[in-house]
């Protein structure tokens, strides 16, 4: 197989999300880095030294060959798994949900890993079982199984939103890798059913969704976190109130540099600034689509949707919590908010997508 | 290996697809967020980031007419606290309970609640305690400056200042509650400003933080016609006749009968505005605190003789050469009513009906003017309608329905029955019958005055004439007539030597609640002016209810009205003018000697004399007197006369009991002392019935039963 050149969009528009990110970030966690931590660089040191790490594995993916991390895509899952229990055991406990593993300051989600291990493991199974897909049994189910497991592990941390994406995630492999219509059509329903179980089983959630409806009924409570995402947007205008100028952040808008950063971006870069980057998403998941496309297998190609379809989930989740479009839920944006092993996660993968996309047929 | 399958292919295309669709449905939403609803979040961000700060304005100063301070206003400390800046609120409160002198472990729980953003801890900080928290130095604590009104004289004219409400809420600054703190409250309030500035959701300003200042303006200064100098010598009469007379409560106005300007007026009770009686309650605290000189409708007594006067002189009805026959009583349909003076004045011209107070005289001059006529200058002199002084709620009076008005209502309105005033009304209106016939609007403020360094504005409020009643003539023999009452009649006890003073007793009696007359209740007051030929200033005094044996105004209040006429003149400089007309009044006379003649004798000596006299006990043979005869006295001393319990009369002298029906039980008891009989009442209200009946030969002190049944 001859060597060609990456796809350089992919790799561009990547490094100007990844900078537009550390940007936003201190500009959204300088004020809160200051009152709580009295270092307004708090925040951005850490971005900062995440992105390095992401870069150094974007290089690294970018220059192993795809298919020789196949054979490890078993073992990927099986740590993965391990880590999941291991969290469940020793995690760090933050607001109410065991979710990092680590030391000190310096963790990591064993959950995003668990994303990218899933979306090895699905291509790895869905290419040596090429043209059974269409099979219930004999295609789909180990895949459902596993996805159970990994899914029933996050959300016991508990982190619905992050199990939701895996769920997510898988269905949009399976619709890709070409399973029966009348089966995902199936999943579907069970899906729907399951979510509307999941929502009314805890109190919080349920709250959440009425907020969602109704972020006044409750302007202190539920909706508060709404209110100040529109208050953010709102501010914003046309053009923003100019970088580094967001009022919101000033501890009126909780999670400003992680959950609710596209507000911010909202709020200083104006909608102007909203749509540069969601167009800046189009590009990457355009981008990735086409390698998928060109893959010159079916495992690369798999592997290539697993990780668009990874991104794109969170943005258009994130993006849809941010406008109140969808009940709140935490998922960070990718390559933007604050969250070290999330970003590193994505640009490694980024790593992989690079990867494949030199092994592509010319489009 | 092998290329992806041409299902996948499709598949990644239509996801490509839905996902662009999604992507620009979110475009399309954030769109809608920021452009169109933006307006309105922006709005209500922007008032959660901003905290506006209220600026007081410097609410005005209340001068008197010169320039003497009255009100004004300081600033204090307040202190408020914002729990979430606070670093050790246990630590915090112990410091703060210490010098606040508070619970400690409310102040705790208080300052501790993290939910809050700011609470205040207390209001208007003494001078020390804000000193001593600031040097404390707590992160967390705040103090706002909020103003105090401050009235230097205290209980001085109190009245007429009110006060403001104790705590407006923070950031109205002081609001006027009563009086004309309350009245002037637009003018002197000002407009308060705004600090705006940005702060974090915790209420902290940020450091970039953008301010504006919006400045406040300061409040207008009010000057009144009040002159504190005159204020105080009534102020003082009032004090002085309280504590003699433990009356219910004492009016007293003193006005320039010319502008219509109030000088003073002072009521009892009274209270300081500076601690204004609150912790009793509204309705208690409205005791103290109402200015009853405007408020209380009252009955005025023979001081509205002056209005009936008049009027019959404006009207031709009398001239000053008219003569008059008083038997004692008039008969008015049907009904007998009573002359004060039992067996009647004789024959009197009008100066002397207005000397002796003669109420059948009255009842002639009112239904020879009749209803139409009388009630025209009822109205035109301001009776039955506020007179518009900047008092709020000033009571009206209460005049009788014109068209369910007898003849016997009519008479005795004429003498000053059947009629509620507000003391106001009748100062005002005396004012008009004596100073040319104008009847003024009265008023406490003169001037407005506007200065904050840059910019100044004097507007001077010119006096209000709100009509001429009478003629200058007709008000010019007014004056005469009045002077005459202090000179010759019943008015003697206000005379100032050196001075022309006219004037007009009147003793009213009152009605329980309910209609009856309240026995031995009365309304005793005097109306005075001077210098009587051009009248500067005029006093009116009531005393409701004094606690004293002779209750007449003639007795109670004159004495009253001198001294603050006396004082007022001198103070504001009227020479005193010795001529025929004033000289008299302070040469001597010598006491004659009246041990052992009957009161009536006696009383006709001293009279003669040039001399008052006080009759002490019921008797009626004067058994000792003082001053001692051919004693040197001033022209209308008191001579007090001992009549020894009546016992010096025993001698087989016999006395015919008076008709005492259809009468109050003060009058029945006032005819039957009179004699020197004595009074045993049965029931209560107008006697019907009496034992012995009129015209009985009876010894004195003899007791006669009257029987009173309320008035139907």
């Amino acid at each position: 197989m001859s060597k060609k050149p990456i796809d350089f969009p992919i790799l561009l528009t990547t490094i100007v999300l990844v900078g537009i990110g550390i940007v936003m970030v201190f500009s959204a966690s300088f004020y809160y880095a200051t009152q709580r931590w009295g270092d307004s660089f708090y925040f951005f040191k850490r971005q900062c030294l995440w992105a390095a790490i992401g870069f150094t594995g974007m290089f690294l993916a970018s220059r192993i060959d795809y298919s020789r991390l196949q054979k490890y895509s078993r073992l990927f899952l099986i740590i993965s798994i391990l880590l999941l229990v291991a969290v469940l055991l020793v995690g760090q406990r933050r607001n109410d949900a065991k979710r990092w593993l680590g030391i000190g300051s310096f963790t990591i989600q064993p959950a995003e890993v668990a994303k990218f291990a899933m979306i090895f493991f699905i291509a790895d199974v869905v290419s040596r079982r090429k043209g059974k897909m269409k099979y219930f049994f004999k295609g789909m189910f180990p895949i459902l199984m596993v996805a159970g497991v990994v899914f029933a592990l996050i959300l016991l941390q508990p982190n619905l939103s992050t199990a939701g994406s895996i769920v997510l995630l898988t269905f949009v492999m399976l619709f890709v890798s070409g399973a029966n219509l009348w089966h995902m059509g199936g999943l579907l329903a069970v899906g729907a059913a399951g979510a509307i179980v999941l929502t009314l089983s805890k109190g919080y959630r349920k709250n959440r969704l009425l907020a969602f409806r109704d972020p006044w009924g409750d302007p202190l409570g539920t909706g508060w976190q709404l209110i100040q995402s529109l208050y953010s947007l709102g501010s914003g205008g046309l053009f923003g109130l100019g970088l580094a100028k967001s009022r919101q952040k000033l501890l009126y808008l909780p999670y400003p540099e992680t959950d609710f950063i596209f507000a911010i971006c909202g709020e200083e870069l104006g909608f102007l600034g909203a749509i540069v980057l969601i167009l800046l998403f189009l590009i990457l998941i355009w981008r990735g689509i086409r390698v998928a496309l060109t893959a010159p297998d079916m495992f690369g190609s798999m592997v290539a949707a697993g990780i668009i379809s990874m991104i794109t989930i969170q943005v258009v989740i994130n993006i849809a919590v941010v406008t109140a479009s969808m009940p709140p839920t935490g998922l960070p944006l990718p390559f933007i908010s604050y969250g070290g092993s999330s970003l590193a996660m994505f640009m490694t993968s980024i790593g992989v997508l690079l990867n494949i996309s030199r092994h592509c047929n010319a489009a | 290996m092998s290329a992806p399958a041409v299902t996948s292919r499709k598949r990644l295309l239509i996801f490509l697809l839905v996902i662009i669709l999604i992507l620009f449905a979110l475009i399309l939403r954030t769109g809608y967020i920021q452009l169109v609803w933006g307006n309105e979040l922006q709005k209500k961000a922007m008032d959660q980031w901003t905290r506006a700060l209220d600026v007081y304005p410097k609410r005005g100063i209340i001068y008197d007419r010169n320039k003497v301070v009255l009100a004004q206003s300081a600033s204090a400390d307040s202190i408020a606290v914002r729990p979430g800046q606070l670093e050790d609120p246990k630590d915090a409160s112990e410091k703060l309970a210490a010098i606040l002198q508070m619970d400690e472990g409310k102040l705790y729980k208080k300052i501790a609640d993290k939910k809050k953003s700011e609470v205040w801890i207390k209001r208007q900080l003494s001078r020390e305690e804000s000193v001593k928290i600031r040097k404390l130095n707590i992160k967390g604590v705040y103090f706002t400056e909020e103003p105090k009104r401050y009235y230097p004289n205290k209980d001085l004219a109190s009245h007429i200042l009110g006060f403001t409400m104790k705590y407006a809420d923070p950031g109205e600054g002081l609001k006027g509650q009563e009086g004309l703190e309350l009245y002037y409250d637009k003018y002197l309030k000002g407009v308060p400003g705004r600090i705006v500035m940005e702060t974090d959701a915790k209420g902290r300003e940020t450091s970039d933080n953008v301010e504006r200042l919006v400045p406040p303006i300061n409040g207008w200064n009010v000057i009144l016609t009040i002159d504190q100098t005159i204020q105080y010598f009534t102020e003082k009469a009032v004090s002085d006749a309280m504590d003699n007379y433990q009356a219910n409560k004492i009016y007293a106005i003193v006005m320039d009968p010319k502008t219509g300007d109030i000088l003073a007026m002072a009521n009892r009770p009274n209270f300081d505005a500076n601690n204004p009686p609150r912790e009793q309650g509204y309705e208690a605290m409205e005791d103290y605190v109402k200015n009853i000189a405007v408020k209380d409708n009252v009955d005025p007594g023979s001081t509205f003789k002056i209005v009936t006067a008049a009027s019959a002189l404006e009207e031709g009805v009398v001239t000053k050469n008219s003569t008059f026959f008083c038997p004692g009583y008039r008969i008015v349909d049907g009904q007998r009513i009573k002359c004060s003076k039992a067996g009647g004045h004789g024959h009197q011209n009008f100066f002397e009906v207005v000397q002796h107070s003669c109420n059948p005289a009255f009842m002639d001059m009112a239904l020879g003017l009749g209803v139409d006529r009388f009630y025209d200058f009822i109205h035109a002199f301001g009776f039955g309608s506020r007179t518009g002084v900047d008092i709020a709620g000033e009571e009206s009076g209460v005049i009788m329905n014109q068209a369910s008005v007898k003849n016997v209502d009519l008479a005795r309105m004429g003498f000053g029955q059947a009629i509620a005033v507000t003391p106001l009304q009748l100062i005002n209106a005396v004012s008009a019958a004596i100073n040319g016939g104008s009847l003024m609007q009265p008023r406490l403020v003169k001037a407005l005055d506007f200065d904050d360094g840059n910019k100044k504005s004097y507007q001077e409020i010119d006096p209000v004439k709100v009509r001429q009643v009478i003629s200058p003539e007709t008000s010019k023999i007014m004056r005469e007539v009045l002077q005459s009452v202090v000179s010759e009649g019943s008015g003697k006890k206000a005379y100032i030597p050196g001075y022309r003073v006219g004037g007009k007793t009147g003793t009213a009696q009152k009605y329980r609640p309910g209609g009856g007359i309240k026995q031995g209740a009365v309304i005793s007051s005097f109306i005075g002016f001077a210098p009587a030929d051009d009248p500067q200033v005029i006093v009116l005094f009531m005393v409701d209810e004094p606690k004293v044996a002779v209750d007449f105004g003639s007795v109670v209040a004159a004495p009253y009205v001198k001294s603050i006429l006396e004082d007022t003149l001198k103070y504001l400089g009227v020479k005193p003018i010795f001529d025929e007309d004033t000289k008299k009044e302070t040469r001597k006379v010598t006491v004659p000697n009246v041990t052992g003649k009957s009161l009536t004798e006696a009383a006709r000596a001293l009279h003669e004399a040039g001399l008052d006299y006080l009759a002490e006990s019921t008797g009626t043979k004067v058994t000792k007197q003082m001053p001692l005869p051919e004693a040197e006295v001033l022209v209308d001393t008191t001579v007090l006369l001992y009549t020894g319990n009546g016992s010096a009369g025993g001698e087989g002298e016999k006395v015919a009991v008076p008709d005492v029906t259809k009468k109050s039980v003060r009058e029945v008891n006032n005819s039957l002392t009179s004699v020197g009989l004595k009074l045993q009442i049965e029931g209560s209200g107008i006697s019907i019935r009496q034992d012995p009946p009129a015209d009985t030969m009876v010894a004195p002190d003899t007791v006669v039963t009257v029987t009173f049944e309320p008035p139907k």
